[in-house]
């Protein structure tokens, strides 16, 4: 395996994005398998826990998983603006 | 849509899966024992059942005889008993007598007419989860002492630790599903993969540096850039 000086900060920063985002090990797995990962489950997670070692393009892979399952959270609600609202009730009201 | 040949992780996906997944009859079979050894061990109990209940419709159910099974079936088909209710509010509820008890009055009303007059049910607990409900029935009011109802709660203990892994179908649909859309995706970047090998006179890793490298710049998910290489709309 080709030495990555930074493979440990990568792991750590992984496994925290996937902590804070509150996946299980199960479902990023399953993104990661469905993006050509090659690593198994439990070494997926034996990897995160830093338990073992990936290689680097098995990491990549594995982060470009955790990221796009990030991007497909529902969003954050937003406030609305008063025109708006205005809109919106205005929409309503003319349909009925 | 039809499956590319399967990838090499295949034989382990499927494993997992199976290992995940406990078949319709071998939970019913599991819910009959159950119900026959709870009634074995309960001399003041007429009868007794189990029920697997997933959204509050029931999917699984053992019974030790027909009054069992009909006192079970009015209280899904009416939506109110002491079953229901114990699984919904995951505490042990007792009816000691179903012609002056009035919390289900529909139920009892109907369970005393086929001679019902009892019933004490537990929930079956998975973690948080309710996943059922355990009950024995008596056809004489107010016959359960603590002893029965200590016993009950340890053989709800019991089983749902084994009636916890069962999958109901709807789990194991959705994770057939999930599994073949996942192989699907996967195909397609072995696809994209060969195309750019083919192409560039990449090596397998550096196909997939590439279209991983690819997605993160362009923001494209890898499912869409894998795709839109596989069927030759775009090229990266």
């Amino acid at each position: 395996m080709i030495p990555f000086p930074y493979a440990e900060e990568q792991r750590a920063l992984t496994n925290a994005a996937v902590v804070d985002a509150g996946f299980s090990v199960g479902e990023v797995w399953m993104h990661y398998f469905s993006l050509s990962g090659e690593v198994d489950e439990y070494e997926v997670e034996a990897y995160l826990e830093g338990l073992m070692v990936m290689p680097p393009i098995e990491c990549d892979v594995l982060a470009l998983a955790v990221n796009e399952l990030i991007d497909g959270l529902p969003p954050r609600k937003r406030a609305p603006f008063s025109d708006e609202l205005v809109r919106a009730h205005a929409g309503v009201d003319g349909a009925a | 849509m039809d499956l590319y040949p399967p990838s090499g992780e295949l034989g382990a996906t499927l494993g997992r899966i199976r290992g995940l997944t406990l078949t319709q009859e071998t939970a019913q079979h599991a819910v009959d024992l159950l119900a026959r050894v709870t009634q074995e061990t309960t001399p003041n109990a007429f009868g007794a059942g189990v029920s697997l209940i997933h959204h509050a419709q029931r999917v699984s159910v053992g019974a030790t005889d027909d009054l069992v099974r009909h006192a079970d079936d009015l209280q899904y088909g009416l939506g109110e008993g002491p079953c229901l209710t114990a699984w919904s509010s995951r505490s042990p509820v007792e009816v000691a007598d179903t012609t002056t008890d009035h919390r289900f009055p529909q139920w009892s009303a109907a369970a005393a007419e086929t001679g019902v007059r009892s019933c004490f049910s537990v929930p079956l607990m998975r973690g948080r989860d309710s996943i059922g409900a355990m009950k024995i029935y008596s056809m004489e009011p107010s016959v359960f002492g603590d002893a029965d109802r200590a016993r009950l709660a340890s053989l709800a203990t019991a089983a749902s630790a084994l009636l916890g892994h069962v999958q109901t179908s709807e789990t194991t649909t959705r994770l057939s599903a999930e599994l073949r859309e996942s192989l699907r995706a996967r195909d397609l970047v072995g696809i994209a993969k060969g195309i750019l090998m083919q192409r560039d006179g990449l090596t397998e890793s550096e196909a997939l540096a590439a279209l991983t490298l690819e997605a993160r710049t362009t923001g494209v998910s890898f499912r869409r850039l894998t795709a839109a290489i596989a069927t030759g709309i775009e090229t990266p």
